[in-house]
């Protein structure tokens, strides 16, 4: 069995150029550095990977022969961010995959053709047609008509913000303002002003650790010694999933398996609990909790009888589970940064699970109502994309430009990301006209069909990636080669107060450092001065240079990294927390603002029907893949899962007559795709799990076009379908 | 002197580094693993175990006396070598082997092109059609006084890997406890497992799943 790549060679015939074919072929790239040297030259380089997210910053040594990396090993004793795991591995193979889009290509067929025939160009011409539908889109459209958008992998977040800010534009999402995470964080801030869970580690000392869906080995892996260790020490664990996961197998004291999309009412049930018996904190709860009585009436109707009626989760278990957090102290929640959100009632799901962390009274007020930061002065999450370097004073007057607003106004209050969802709609009221995008994949979106028509009616959209993508690229008008996480300067590390720089490897081809692509584009625009005239380090010592420090200070201790020593300016006087009311919101003021309930309300979400019995969870995560470029162009991984499976429970397998390997047809109301069976029971019966970015299986079009109204996060894991087996 | 390997399974989370680090140390052909895992679903919980499953260097290996062209020999160490210039691909060894360990080398490229870490390869990296391959516990590595790549790269502290001669170390205070892999091969596997806090481990079922592993020389493990 040999691997569905798009081959160099088939890549070509795409393209239809002959020149290309010339210019493309690889061969002479790898020998000049090596013929350039009689004596095996070693070396040795840093970066990071860039498989999950770029943070957690998982650090990666390089020793290079002549130029190509022959090993790659953690960073070294000390590193915040390690060891890496097989993602960070085989970013190895990845690096040196001859498919790996090298150079700038601009599309010759019209738009819609079968094949949108790539030829080769310069960087020049590049920069200059980009620069062109940019000018042109500003004087007939305004420049709100052109959205920038950053996909994964997240590290050139910053700098594109910094372009669309000089370009003019408000407009600027991301895949947080698609459907990852940040539902969470914007929960976290609804009733705390910021956020307090942790997505990372249990704080030292910690009692009881209530794990809510998230499987950290697989999706945070330097974390697994870390809470390992924990568990050693008798720290007790709950955990939440549908999913039999290593996490729960491993840790879990308590396991509660509830049905998808009920965290709301599995949060109310608990908090019931906790208050019928009298386990909360009331002196703080009174003097503390914004709308304290009205929650408390509202979690009342969540008995725990209801609770297992909704949930699907017995009784007796979460009561269980209710009083071990409430008395186990102190305790605190691991939170998903996906799973507990992606659904139709994202915000307030999460929303219900803070609450359980408020009414136990573990976060006691700020001083000064300013949560301490581990991070030096002016530092933001995600890193680097804070109003100063980004240039949001150049945009903050076109708030009103924001192409989300109509939709979801509380989260444009929330966040300076314009929420994507609603991008088919923009373009057919012209309200789109330009798309430039950093590492897009547009199976991101469900009921992707639309989008891909949506892309073919922009007036010019660009892309830059590391391989060339027909699933998203085909109805773009350049693609750009963008240097991998091991040919990269920017972003430097960042970990608390101590920053790490890289020593990247060159880069192959003509590849660029996306920082740089966003920077001189910048500079084609005549913002030259603006965006470090392209250059990555010194926009990296823009930022450094707050804290009196520069790239070259990291250079210069590269593998201990550098500590921040700027103070913190005194804090004003006072205590409390940075809400509207001061205090810790049950009820929301930002969402009572605008309309929507101020409780954090279950709201019901689909049921299986005779005709859809099963429910779904897209995007069950597999250990070596956390996105799905993780998979297409690296066949190590590829080869572990080479197929698109659908995990299913034995019970729900046999009513089917499916073995493992089985074809099997995937329907919803809203679309169908064809995978094969995996019969596990990591999945409980009644629910299965698909992995999403499958070219050939695209799970994101079975489900709807339906969202959070807060936060417009797409409703992912809540849908029921239908899995039969594929008959010939 | 004895190499040995103590995997604690309660620790392993089935996260693939080990069989994807030694992808990146030994890179072997397409399909072919040295060092696997296997997913084990228990009877009795709905949870799963993982497996690490290789070349067990055995004190009585089958492959040895079953090796027509004498390539295969054991080393004072203890590890199990297969001399890939003596061995003509019979395939004997393979189809011996209680623990499915032993590859008949695919040759298979991932790529139309080869790579240029490839054409760089180390001699322990070069992999001929046909011969037979295993895991050598990372011999050449071992030579540096390094660990083999699977155990230093085990992002959850699995894997123990020593001198089980050495009394001092950690391996031979926990090979004590140790349960042999298939031990009833009577092969005497230089790996062994610790399970003792974990509830849901059970030895008989990680051992029929190593009976019924299959050739080592297809995608493994998930499928």
């Amino acid at each position: 069995m040999k691997h569905s790549y798009m081959s160099r060679r088939s890549f070509l015939q795409a393209a239809g150029a002959a020149a290309a074919a010339l210019s493309l072929a690889p061969d002479p790239l790898f020998r000049q550095a090596r013929a350039a040297a009689a004596e095996p030259q070693q070396d040795t380089f840093y970066s990071y990977c860039d498989n999950c997210n770029g943070v957690p910053f998982c650090g990666l040594k390089m020793h290079t022969l002549d130029g190509v990396i022959t090993e790659i090993e953690p960073w070294g004793e000390g590193f915040p961010a390690s060891p890496p795991c097989s993602k960070g591995y085989s970013t190895f193979q990845r690096q040196y995959n001859p498919n790996r889009l090298l150079y700038p290509m601009m599309r010759t067929a019209p738009k819609g053709a079968a094949d949108p025939k790539f030829m080769r160009i310069t960087w020049d011409e590049a920069y200059r047609r980009i620069a062109q539908a940019l000018k042109s889109n500003k004087e007939k459209y305004g420049a709100d008509k052109a959205v920038f958008y950053v996909g994964d992998p997240k590290e050139p977040r910053a700098a594109v913000r910094l372009l669309s800010s000089v370009y003019g534009s408000i407009n600027f999402g991301t895949e947080s303002s698609v459907n990852c995470s940040s539902a969470q964080t914007m929960a976290n801030v609804c009733c705390f002003g910021t956020q307090v869970l942790s997505v990372g580690l249990p704080a030292p000392g910690t009692k009881c650790c209530l794990i809510w869906g998230t499987n950290f080995p697989y999706s945070n892996a330097p974390s697994t010694k870390a809470v390992l260790r924990f568990k050693e020490q008798g720290c007790k664990f709950i955990v939440v999933d549908p999913r039999a996961t290593p996490t729960a197998a491993l840790f879990a004291d308590v396991h509660l398996r509830p049905r998808t999309a009920v965290t709301a009412a599995l949060a109310a049930g608990m908090a019931n609990v906790i208050i019928s018996e009298n386990l909360h904190d009331k002196e703080f709860c009174e003097k503390w909790i914004h709308g304290w009585d009205e929650y408390v009436a509202y979690v009342k109707q969540f008995t725990p009888e209801r609770t297992q009626e909704i949930t699907w989760v017995p009784k007796e278990d979460m009561i269980a589970a209710a009083r071990t957090f409430a008395t186990v102290k102190p305790s605190m929640i691991l939170n998903s940064t996906m799973s507990t959100i992606h659904d139709r009632n994202a915000v307030n799901n999460h929303r219900g699970m803070v609450m359980l962390y408020a009414i136990t009274g573990q976060r006691k007020p700020f001083p000064g109502k300013k949560p301490p930061s581990p991070f030096p002065p002016g530092f933001v999450f995600w890193p680097f994309t804070d109003d100063v370097f980004t240039r949001y004073d150049l945009v903050k007057d076109k708030f009103n430009q924001r192409l989300d607003l109509p939709y979801h106004p509380a989260w444009t209050q929330y966040t300076k990301q314009v929420m994507m969802n609603r991008f088919p709609e923009w373009v057919n009221e012209g309200k789109c006209r330009v798309f430039l995008a950093w590492g897009f994949n547009v199976m991101i979106w469900s009921q992707t069909k639309e989008y891909v028509a949506a892309l073919r009616k922009l007036d010019f959209s660009m892309a830059t990636d590391y391989f060339y993508r027909p699933h998203t690229h085909d109805e773009l008008d350049i693609i750009l080669p963008a240097s991998t996480n091991l040919e990269r300067y920017a972003p430097f590390a960042i970990f608390g107060r101590k920053c790490y720089g890289r020593k990247p490897v060159p880069a192959l081809g003509q590849a660029r450092e996306d920082w740089r692509i966003a920077m001189e584009i910048g500079k084609a625009i005549g913002e030259g001065d603006k965006c470090y005239q392209g250059d990555p380090v010194a926009a990296c010592n823009g930022i450094l240079g707050w804290w009196k420090k520069s790239y070259k200070d990291l250079t210069d201790n590269l593998t201990k990294g550098v500590v921040i020593e700027t103070p913190y300016p005194p804090l004003p006087e006072g205590e409390g927390y940075p809400t509207p009311s001061g205090k810790v919101e049950a009820r929301s003021s930002l969402l009572e603002k605008y309309g929507y309930p101020p409780l954090p309300e279950y709201k019901e979400p689909y049921q299986p029907t005779k005709e859809y019995p099963l429910l779904i969870i897209s995007g069950t995560r597999r250990a070596h893949i956390t996105h799905s470029k993780c998979r297409e162009h690296t066949p190590w991984l590829l080869e572990l899962e080479s197929r698109p499976y659908c995990d299913i429970n034995p019970e729900d397998a046999k009513e089917r007559g499916l073995s493992t390997g089985d074809p099997v047809v995937i329907t919803s109301q809203w679309g169908r795709i064809d995978a094969f069976a995996q019969v596990t029971k990591l999945l409980p019966k009644g629910i299965v799990g698909m992995m999403h970015g499958w070219v050939q299986a695209n799970v994101n079009e079975l489900m709807p076009r339906e969202y959070d109204p807060i936060s417009g996060y797409p409703s992912l894991k809540e849908i029921a379908v239908q899995v039969v087996k594929k008959t010939a | 002197m004895r190499y040995a390997m103590v995997i604690d399974i309660d620790k392993c989370v089935g996260c693939h580094t080990c069989e994807i680090s030694c992808k990146m140390e030994n890179l072997t052909p397409y399909g072919d693993f040295r060092c696997r895992l296997l997913r084990v679903e228990q009877e009795r919980t709905p949870y799963e175990t993982w497996l690490r499953l290789s070349c067990c260097h055995c004190a009585k290996p089958s492959c040895l006396p079953a090796c027509p062209a004498g390539a295969i020999s054991k080393q004072n160490n203890g590890l199990v070598v297969i001399d890939q210039d003596a061995c003509y691909g019979c395939g004997k060894c393979v189809e011996v082997c209680p623990y499915h360990s032993v590859i008949r080398s695919s040759g298979k490229q991932y790529f139309d092109l080869p790579t240029p870490y490839e054409e760089m390869a180390a001699p322990h990296q070069r992999h001929p059609k046909f011969k037979s391959d295993k895991c050598t516990f990372c011999a050449h590595r071992l030579a540096k006084g390094l660990q083999p790549r699977c155990v230093s790269a085990c992002i959850s502290n699995a894997l123990y890997f020593g001198d089980l001669d050495d009394p001092e170390a950690q391996v031979s205070k926990l090979w004590k406890e140790a349960t042999p892999i298939l031990n009833a091969s009577g092969n005497g596997p230089s790996i062994a497992l610790i399970h003792k806090d974990n509830k849901h481990a059970q030895v008989p079922e990680l051992d029929l799943a190593v009976k019924n592993a299959g050739p080592p020389n297809i995608s493994c493990g998930l499928i």
